[in-house]
């Protein structure tokens, strides 16, 4: 006996020596396998029963099986008789079934815990309430062929259950299983090219434990309406399904399960009759071209076949579940559980997008697209999500294979080709996206994006891109809604902005300082572009954390959503969230302008406030802060501020000072991390439109003339009013000479705009 | 004061004011928020004018002029003589329960502000905007924070009191006695806790003393059971006027100013953690923003300086005493005031822009 099987006897002694009249053992053998058998007789007394419930008599005798790992294993118990059989949670007629799982069982309580459950099994037993119909049901049990490769049941069944049907099943055929992956209806034309089994619903249930020999499995099954001659039928059209030498698979499909809330469901059992049977039946069966002597010879085979099936075991293979109509899905409520069903694309197949890729397609979208010009190389697998059998293949290609071994049902493509070609190529194409996750890391690929953003027409989809610091200790991820009118990049311009202003210094310094762009490193001296230090487990956290929080935290038409994550590496790992409503936006010929939507507000406060120290008639102004894109026409106005000291207010007059603007700008060039200085000027017409004057033209080259000989351009912001309705007026000035020459800057676009937000 | 009536014309300028919910105010802060908030007749021009001329006027003249006609000087020479004595004999081991102090410098300070300022308005008489008035003081007895406010007057420990029915400038008086100054005000009132009447006496001053930023009522997550006040807020706009960290040049020498700068230093560290917690609260998703315009702010780590800012260093000195202001003080401390604010609320709390 082991130490814990004489625990297990003290604990037996214990309980008799206390309650002798209501339990009584004896040890009566010690397996081969090191149970120990132990034969108890308990006192049941009077119950409380109900119709239906077991019958229990004043003393039951049990077989108590303690294995030699008590107790950290549970003891099994059996009874001695078949009384109990056929009744839920008995199964084999004997095998009294008081645990669904070990997670049920407390080692720490030992036989006293054993003995509580077994009396409680006892006092529901005897209610009959052992099998609540608003629970799940546990499938039925039956012999089952070990030697065989498992089922996987990946289709729900094609009729509900209860549901007479007759069809085929198709099966993939791997080393490890066979996968149940479809159902189709009978036709006198046989899919070509798929290996096919024969499968049949039932209307009636089966006995929970299986009929065992094939005569008692005909018994029930000819109770049920199906008679010998029609299952004989199945059972040859089964056998010419298979190929000669393979066992012969029925799919038999049951109203026998219920899922978690108690509504019936289909259990799916796959009987198997050994090849050699399966090539007699085949053998068995008669041909035109058959002689009369044959033909006996043929009937005379195919009896004995029956004969033989009628007295041999019935062997089920193992089935694995994978229907959606039986399983609860693991991820069930979780984040990334709404992408099951969608259209989803990954640029980048990287550090980030080979692993993003990966927790996506585990989560079951209906496609997955890979989009990625790089090829599988040995350095990478520190950190990617590669093997070294992919090594020269491209980068979308290999990690597509990779998916499809991961989750078959989803529709995977690889498209070796740059991220901006594959979005313009095909527009329609990229619209049609539920969802995309940009993980290229391309400010590059970003930018270009967001200079053709217009040409998608309102089309965009959802966005999700993300991005490592130079050490992999911190992520940052930008999600943008679907239809939006400004992309990725034009996000992270404003979170950088917000970033830098806002004394979020870690994550200023990690993204954007100069330190670190100089904490990337080449790989392979000479040959390789810069990139981050960091593990599989740095950029897999990190990558898990970001998709994470920007499918938890959607945005939406109004804003967008930028997420910053610390590892826990990092000094002091965090989560921020950052809220960013969406700009005005107004499209000129040359240049979009975005408006950031404090602008008009801080401008009403200016007026208010000249209101207050002038009048309300005088004019007043000042300047105009953002940063301003050649390379892709956009111009961000952040904010404004008010008028510097040497500015005049006039009624009818504003003439825009100077003084200290050049320190000004330079403040905040340097603490924006380069996203904000000056970019023009901004004045009010009280009671005016927003047109500008000819006084206004002639200030504007003199402004600019006075704050730097470098100033190429300006944008004049004119507020006014066309009645009760506030405008703004926008200029965009340039200076249109060429290298070396000096000219005045000129207008080369404008545009009146009625604003919500009433300036004056 | 001149700093927050800054603060509070920028907060009008962004248009910000009228949706403000709640106002809490401790210590000086109180006067010009009972002063706001009472003032539901007066626009906010009518409001900014009041307040400089209460600034000009300043309070200590108003104190001492009151002081000395013959019906306060007596009650109140009186009523200090015995407090002096009562507390000798409480040493002594004579006396435990002390007299009354009916009459002090802060009662005449309470007449003052009901008198000039105030208009005798009571806590629960209209505010402007309906806006939510707490006024916070601080209960020597007890050690805990007593607060007014426009629906329920008390502290945790008491209850609530039974009867609301006290003027602002009562309030006001209490919140602003800064201890080192004016004594407490000493009252015997009947409160109500679990459904049970007490009577309790109070010592109420300095509201400062307990929590010197007000923020306390609207932190979120107070339970109601144990806070009479609590009014969580979505933003929060902390105006300050502490002075911040010292030059390092002078020595506290003697007795008031020894006690008078330690003083300052505890206010200063805990006005520095409020700052933490509120950084936390944002962090963590309870309060979705906050700006802190801050007299004593070291300009370095502002966004950005304009150039028409007022320094910390021009005005960080100037002492909070209630005297009269010339125009170039109240000037300079109100235009740091605009100024902090139109710095701030641009870039902390954009949302409430659009």
């Amino acid at each position: 006996m082991t130490r814990g099987q004489q625990r297990a006897v003290v604990e037996l002694e214990r309980m008799a020596q206390s309650a002798p009249d209501d339990l009584e053992f004896d040890i009566e053998e010690e397996l081969k396998d090191g149970i120990l058998v132990v034969r108890i007789e308990l006192r049941i007394g009077l119950l409380e029963t109900a119709k239906g419930g077991l019958q229990f008599r004043e003393r039951e005798s049990f077989s108590l099986r303690i294995p030699g790992e008590f107790p950290f294993q549970y003891p099994r118990i059996e009874v001695s008789h078949r009384r109990f059989a056929g009744f839920p949670h008995v199964t084999w007629g004997r095998w009294l079934c008081l645990y669904q799982s070990v997670a049920q069982w407390n080692p720490e309580d030992g036989l006293y815990g054993f003995f509580d459950r077994l009396h409680e099994w006892i006092g529901r037993a005897a209610m009959n309430d052992m099998d609540p119909v608003e629970g799940a049901l546990e499938p039925p049990y039956h012999l089952t062929d070990s030697t065989q490769v498992p089922f996987v049941i990946r289709k729900n069944v094609p009729v509900p259950p209860g549901e007479s049907w007759i069809g085929l099943a198709v099966l993939k055929r791997y080393s490890n299983r066979i996968d149940l992956v479809g159902w189709e209806e009978f036709s006198s034309d046989l899919p070509q090219g798929q290996s096919l089994a024969l499968a049949t619903m039932l209307p009636e249930v089966l006995p929970m434990e299986f009929p065992i020999t094939g005569k008692a499995l005909f018994t029930e099954l000819e109770n049920q309406g199906q008679d010998r001659n029609m299952l004989i039928s199945r059972l040859t059209i089964a056998a010419l399904l298979t190929k000669e030498g393979a066992p012969v698979h029925m799919v038999v499909g049951l109203p026998m399960r219920r899922s978690a809330t108690g509504e019936t469901r289909t259990h799916i059992a796959v009987w198997t009759i050994p090849s050699d049977v399966g090539d007699s039946i085949r053998k068995s069966l008669a041909s035109d071209t058959d002689s009369e002597a044959l033909r006996e010879i043929r009937d005379k085979l195919a009896d004995a076949v029956w004969k033989l099936i009628e007295v041999s075991p019935v062997y089920w293979c193992r089935i694995l579940e994978d229907r959606s109509e039986i399983l609860v899905r693991r991820d069930a409520g979780t984040p990334l559980s709404i992408l099951a069903n969608t259209k989803v694309l990954v640029l980048g197949c990287g550090a980030l997008g080979s692993w993003v890729a990966e927790m996506l397609a585990r989560s079951s979208p209906a496609t997955l697209d890979l989009v990625d010009t790089g090829i599988v190389k040995p350095g990478i697998l520190v950190r990617q999500n590669f093997t070294p059998d992919d090594y020269g293949k491209g980068k979308a290609k290999a990690l597509a294979d990779r998916i499809e071994k991961i989750a078959p049902d989803v529709c995977v493509s690889a498209h070796q080709q740059d991220a901006h070609r594959f979005i313009t190529g095909d527009r329609p194409r990229f619209s049609d996206f539920d969802l995309v996750l940009d993980c290229t890391a391309s400010s590059i690929f970003q930018m270009k994006l967001e200079r053709d953003w217009i040409d998608l027409g309102g089309h965009s989809p959802r966005m999700i891109s993300m991005f490592l610091d130079a050490q992999a200790q911190r992520i940052l991820a930008m999600s943008i809604d679907r239809g939006v009118p400004a992309g990725i990049w034009d996000g992270y311009v404003r979170l950088k902005h917000r970033l830098c202003l806002q004394e979020q210094a870690d994550l200023a310094n990690a993204f954007y300082s100069e330190s670190a762009e100089s904490l990337l490193f080449q790989p392979e001296p000479g040959c390789s572009d810069p990139t981050f230090v960091g593990s599989m487990a740095d950029v897999v956290g990190l990558s898990a954390a970001a998709l994470n929080r920007s499918l938890a935290e959607p945005p939406s038409a109004d804003h967008i959503v930028g997420f910053g994550v610390g590892s826990t590496r990092c000094a002091a790992p965090t989560h921020r969230t950052f809220k960013i409503k969406h700009d005005l936006r107004v499209v000129l010929p040359t240049t979009r302008i975005h408006f950031s939507d404090v602008v008009f507000g801080t401008a009403r406060s200016f007026v208010r406030q000249n209101a207050r120290e002038r009048t309300s008639s005088d004019e007043t102004g000042g300047l105009l802060w953002g940063r301003w894109d050649e390379a892709l026409g956009i111009i961000w106005v952040f904010d404004l501020s008010g008028p510097p000291p040497d500015s005049s207010h006039d009624n009818g007059r504003f003439l825009c000072g100077t003084e200290g603007t050049q320190e000004e700008h330079d403040r905040r060039f340097e603490r924006s991390g380069g996203t904000s200085g000056f970019i023009g000027f901004w004045h009010t017409h009280p009671q005016m439109v927003s047109q500008q004057s000819a006084v206004d033209i002639a200030g504007m080259a003199k402004l600019v003339s006075r704050i730097g000989d470098n100033q190429r351009r300006a944008l004049m912001l004119i507020f006014g009013q066309d009645g009760d309705q506030s405008t703004a007026g926008i200029y965009v000035y340039e200076n249109l000479a060429s290298h070396g020459q000096n000219h005045d800057l000129v207008q080369v676009s404008n545009e009146q705009i009625q604003l919500e937000v009433n300036v004056l | 004061m001149a700093f927050h009536l800054g603060c509070l014309r920028t907060l009008n300028d962004f248009g910000l004011l009228d949706k403000i919910s709640v106002m809490s105010s401790v210590s000086g802060g109180s006067v010009i928020g009972a002063l706001y908030a009472y003032s539901p007749d007066l626009s906010f021009e009518e409001f900014d004018s009041k307040v400089v001329e209460h600034l000009k006027r300043g309070f200590q003249k108003s104190i001492l002029g009151e002081l000395l006609t013959p019906q306060n000087l007596f009650p109140v020479a009186i009523n200090t003589a015995a407090t002096k004595i009562q507390a000798a004999l409480a040493k002594c081991g004579w006396s435990e329960q002390g007299i009354h102090r009916d009459y002090s410098r802060t009662d005449v300070f309470a007449e003052i502000l009901n008198r000039d300022v105030l208009g005798g308005v009571k806590l629960s008489s209209p505010r402007r905007n309906e806006i939510e008035t707490i006024i916070g003081a601080c209960d020597l007895k007890t050690g805990t924070a007593f607060r007014f406010g426009n629906e329920t007057s008390g502290c945790g420990q008491l209850g609530q009191l039974l009867e609301n029915d006290i003027s602002v400038g009562f309030a006001v008086a209490a919140s602003a006695a800064f201890p080192l100054l004016l004594p407490p005000l000493d009252r015997t009132w009947r409160f109500s806790k679990n459904g049970e009447e007490t009577e309790h006496r109070v010592n109420l001053t300095d509201g400062g003393v307990y929590d010197n930023s007000g923020f306390q009522v609207l932190e979120p997550g107070r339970d109601p059971k144990y806070s009479l006040h609590s009014f969580p807020c979505e933003y929060i706009i902390a105006c300050n006027a502490g002075q911040g960290q010292d030059s390092g040049a002078g020595l506290p020498l003697g007795f008031l100013p020894r006690i008078s700068k330690s003083f300052g230093v505890v206010h200063r560290r805990v006005q520095d953690m409020v700052i933490h917690h509120l950084h936390h609260l944002q962090e963590s998703g309870d309060i979705r923003g906050f700006v802190l315009p801050y007299l004593g702010q070291q300009d370095g780590a502002l966004p950005w300086k304009p150039n028409d800012l007022v320094t910390r260093e021009e005005v960080f000195a100037y002492p909070t005493d209630f005297s009269a202001m010339t125009d170039e003080w109240i000037t300079k401390l109100s235009g740091r005031g605009e100024s902090l604010t139109r710095i701030l609320v641009p870039t902390f709390l954009k949302e409430l822009l659009g």
